[in-house]
């Protein structure tokens, strides 16, 4: 510090701590917690809300601890891992879980793009019909699955009265008795809360679109098919990546459709990862088998949130 | 990979008391011990205290208002029965007391969770004597009171809802000359209630697809429950015990994928395609509608469904329903014939409960002989009986004209009931099962396929909760169970 700032501080008639920090250099102690006072209720949420839970059930999942029996902790180390590997119920759902957000994931989008596209357009009334697209999103998952059982039941429901009208002759469909018809209910729920997702970011993105890049195009004699492929499609791309990161990382965790439709039925054959996890660790109190088990979803999910993460990235060079 | 068991931590005297208790399952609980005082002639008022009560269905909560006002009247408590859905009921209230805590005073469980409930209840015996109060054990039905209601020989619980179930057939199917002669003609034999579960398939298949109700409707041929896990698992047991099977050997190796299960499983899957639309789905309400609305001809289910099935305000077959011990299985050329006590819900008093004596007053209130008839005498409520006094009582006999023929098919299935699983873990146990018996009804897997997997399973319970206990505490389950002439019958 030079005899100017030293100066300068005698001048200003600190206290002489402060003065003190200020001549050796460092800021009073008191501004240099500040930022840290001023954090320290957010990060002490985090910390009781997130970051123990996660490391606490880390901890447990190196255990054989069963809640229901008072046996206390045991150190098996990657014991609960090792044996889910092993657990063809686990792999099974696995691959379930994968049959039903595949699916589900592909059908929202191409339906939730093509309202995007339609919507796109100027008309009369607009406003009106993407907030009444959008209240899938709004309707809360449990109200939703719930809904749709009873919409499905084959004596009572409205799927198989409608169809029954559209056919002429009465149909009994048990959609929720088969495992492929189950499986394909289970999508469609999903398809319903996801398409208008989809179609809101994708209209943003749209509508964020310079139509001076449309204007070129058409001078430079582009067909729509070309202004699409060559304009749209490739500024489009990023808010579609995000948002089919979002519907991953969200379907990867489906439980509540399944536990209220299908209870994992019919045989198994809706049985998610999330639901089965919930059966082991919360449904029969295997704490320590169900952490490990709910650490492969997480780390599932860990793998998609660092694609997104790269794919941002990336963004941001192309950008720059 | 180190095994422990649950009893690791358990003192030694209080398991080899647990072992010793169990075995004497069935034969003397504490019930037995001393001479029960008469009901005391003062009653103590608790001055308005609230009892809160974890009620694990709104059929249940309704038999606990019933009395609501008697409570108030008699002990000066006021009853606060809360609905938690009986699906949930065994992780809600364990979670609570591995806690060491109760939300409630009175918890409504099934007494296959007693072995692993038992240590968060009070025993109930020698609170009552203590308060002077009569529970009455004499008069609770045999197979409820000795096998479903205490561990380790006390007495932990009350029965409050005796269930077992029964088979229902519509009259209206097995009634007509042209039905019971087109029903020799293809099966060769004559259409009566079924005997066997072969002959429930036979008039599952017959009545299924065509209007014998005459109402214009397509009907269907017998109604069961499939849904998954606890639920499927009854529907399963009621078969696979009149198949002659038992869940275990003498060494604990599971019996569930024995030809005895094999052949359950194999018929429930056969009559699967004779049920109603939706019945991968169905549990006790949904098969009592169908029994009740007149859409199947055959059905077996809770006895509490006999109260529905006459009431006009709920029912298309008044006066249609017959009732019949659940069939048998023809064994080495004779009928081997039980009853499944399929579940059951009793009453027992958490340790941690801070009214634990307003409670037990609670307890001998809803559980006494005459307020006992009257909740399972009401339709509402969902309760069956649990008491000698009650399916003898003029009230039940005279509440539909067939009542009587109805109680005495109680009396016949419960003297030769068949329990659940009672051994630690029992709820897993019963889970994994019936999810195998919806694989195999979905066609997911085949009948021997899903049945040895379930078996898998059930032997990686087993180690895990410790294979020397478990088999040690069966074989106390087995033993009471052959004292009632529970035997397993090999059809290998």
């Amino acid at each position: 510090m030079d005899t100017t700032t030293k100066a300068g501080a005698k001048a200003l008639s600190l206290a002489p701590a402060t003065r003190a920090a200020l001549v050796n250099g460092r800021r009073p102690t008191s501004r240099r917690l500040a930022p840290w006072l001023l954090v320290a209720p957010t990060l002490l949420v985090m910390l009781a809300t997130s970051v123990f839970p996660l490391a606490y059930s880390l901890v447990v999942s190196f255990t054989r601890y069963e809640l229901a029996r008072e046996t206390g902790w045991e150190f098996v180390g990657l014991v609960n891992y090792r044996d889910a590997l092993r657990d063809q119920r686990f792999l099974a759902s696995a691959v379930q879980t994968a049959q039903i957000i595949g699916p589900a994931l592909v059908t929202a989008f191409v339906l939730g793009f093509a309202l995007a596209l339609l919507l796109n357009r100027p008309f009369g009334g607009r406003g009106l019909f993407v907030s009444l697209l959008a209240v899938p999103i709004m309707v809360a998952p449990t109200a939703g699955a719930m809904s749709f059982g009873l919409m499905l039941t084959p004596k009572y429901g409205a799927v198989n009265d409608l169809l029954s009208i559209l056919v002429g002759q009465r149909l009994l469909i048990d959609w929720l008795g088969s495992p492929a018809l189950a499986k394909l209910s289970v999508v469609v729920v999903q398809v319903w809360r996801w398409a208008p997702f989809y179609m809101l970011v994708l209209l943003a993105g749209l509508q964020a679109i310079p139509d001076e890049l449309y204007e070129a195009g058409r001078i430079d004699g582009a067909s729509p098919l070309q202004l699409f492929g060559f304009i749209t499609l490739p500024l489009l791309r990023w808010p579609a990546l995000v948002g089919l990161l979002i519907g991953f990382i969200d379907l990867i965790k489906i439980f509540d459709t399944v536990y209220i439709m299908t209870t994992g039925g019919p045989g198994g054959s809706t049985e998610t990862l999330t639901f089965y996890t919930y059966y082991t660790g919360v449904r029969f109190f295997h704490v320590g088998y169900g952490a490990a088990l709910s650490f492969y979803v997480l780390a599932a999910v860990l793998l998609l949130c660092v694609l997104l993460v790269r794919a941002s990235g990336r963004r941001e060079e192309g950008v720059a | 990979m180190s095994h422990y068991h649950w009893l690791d931590r358990v003192d030694r005297r209080e398991f080899l008391r647990t072992v010793a208790g169990a075995t004497a399952l069935g034969v003397a609980g504490d019930w037995q011990a001393t001479a029960l005082p008469a009901r005391a002639a003062a009653r103590k008022n608790f001055g308005g205290k609230t009892v809160r009560v974890a009620a694990s269905a709104e059929y249940y909560a309704v038999a606990f208002r019933m009395f609501r006002e008697k409570a108030e009247q008699e002990y000066g408590i006021k009853i606060a029965p809360e609905v938690i859905p009986s699906h949930e009921a065994y992780q809600r209230v364990m979670l609570e007391f591995s806690s060491r805590a109760s939300s409630y005073d009175i918890v409504m469980f099934s007494p296959q969770w007693l072995a692993d409930f038992a240590r968060h209840l009070e025993p109930l015996k020698p609170m009552a004597d203590a308060a002077g109060l009569n529970l009455s054990l004499e008069d609770v039905l045999p197979a409820f009171r000795d096998m479903y209601s205490t561990w380790a020989g006390r007495l932990y619980a009350m029965p409050f809802d005796g269930d077992m179930h029964i088979l229902y057939y519509n009259t209206a199917a097995f009634g007509s000359a042209e039905y019971q002669q087109r029903f020799r003609d293809k099966y060769g034999y004559p259409l009566a209630p079924p005997q066997t579960w072969e002959q429930y398939r036979d008039m599952a298949e017959f009545s299924n697809g065509w209007d014998w109700f005459g109402d214009g409707q397509k009907h269907y041929g017998a109604s069961d429950g499939y849904r998954p896990g606890r639920t499927g698992f009854w529907w399963f047991m009621g078969r696979f015990a009149n198949y002659g099977g038992v869940y275990f050997d003498e060494e604990m190796r599971p019996l569930i994928n024995s030809p005895n299960g094999v052949k359950a499983l194999q018929n429930m899957v056969e009559i699967f395609q004779f049920a109603p639309p939706g019945s991968t789905n169905f549990g006790y309400t949904e098969v009592e509608t169908a029994l009740v609305k007149g859409d199947v001809a055959l059905s077996t289910n809770w006895t509490s469904v006999a109260r529905v099935a006459e009431d006009p305000n709920r029912s298309k077959v008044v006066g249609k329903i017959g009732y019949a011990m659940l069939p048998g299985t023809m064994i080495g050329g004779k009928l081997h014939r039980v009853g499944s006590l399929a579940s059951g819900w009793s009453l027992g008093i958490p340790k941690y409960s801070a009214n634990k004596e307003a409670a037990l007053h609670a307890l001998e209130l809803y559980t006494r002989p005459d307020v006992s008839v009257k909740i399972s005498l009401n339709p509402a409520t969902g309760v069956d009986y649990t008491r000698r006094s009650s399916v003898e009582s003029s009230e039940a006999r005279a509440a539909w004209p067939s009542a009587p023929k109805f109680l005495e098919v109680i009396k016949a299935s419960v003297d030769v009931g068949f329990p659940a699983p009672l051994i630690p873990g029992a709820e897993e146990y019963m889970k994994l099962c019936g999810d195998a018996m919806a694989a195999a009804v979905a066609k997911t897997k085949g009948v021997k396929q899903a049945l040895d997997d379930a078996a898998r399973e059930w032997d990686r319970i087993t180690d895990r909760l410790g294979r020397d206990t478990q088999k040690q505490l069966w074989k106390a389950q087995y033993d009471a169970m052959k004292k009632r002439g529970l035997v397993y019958k090999s059809l290998a």
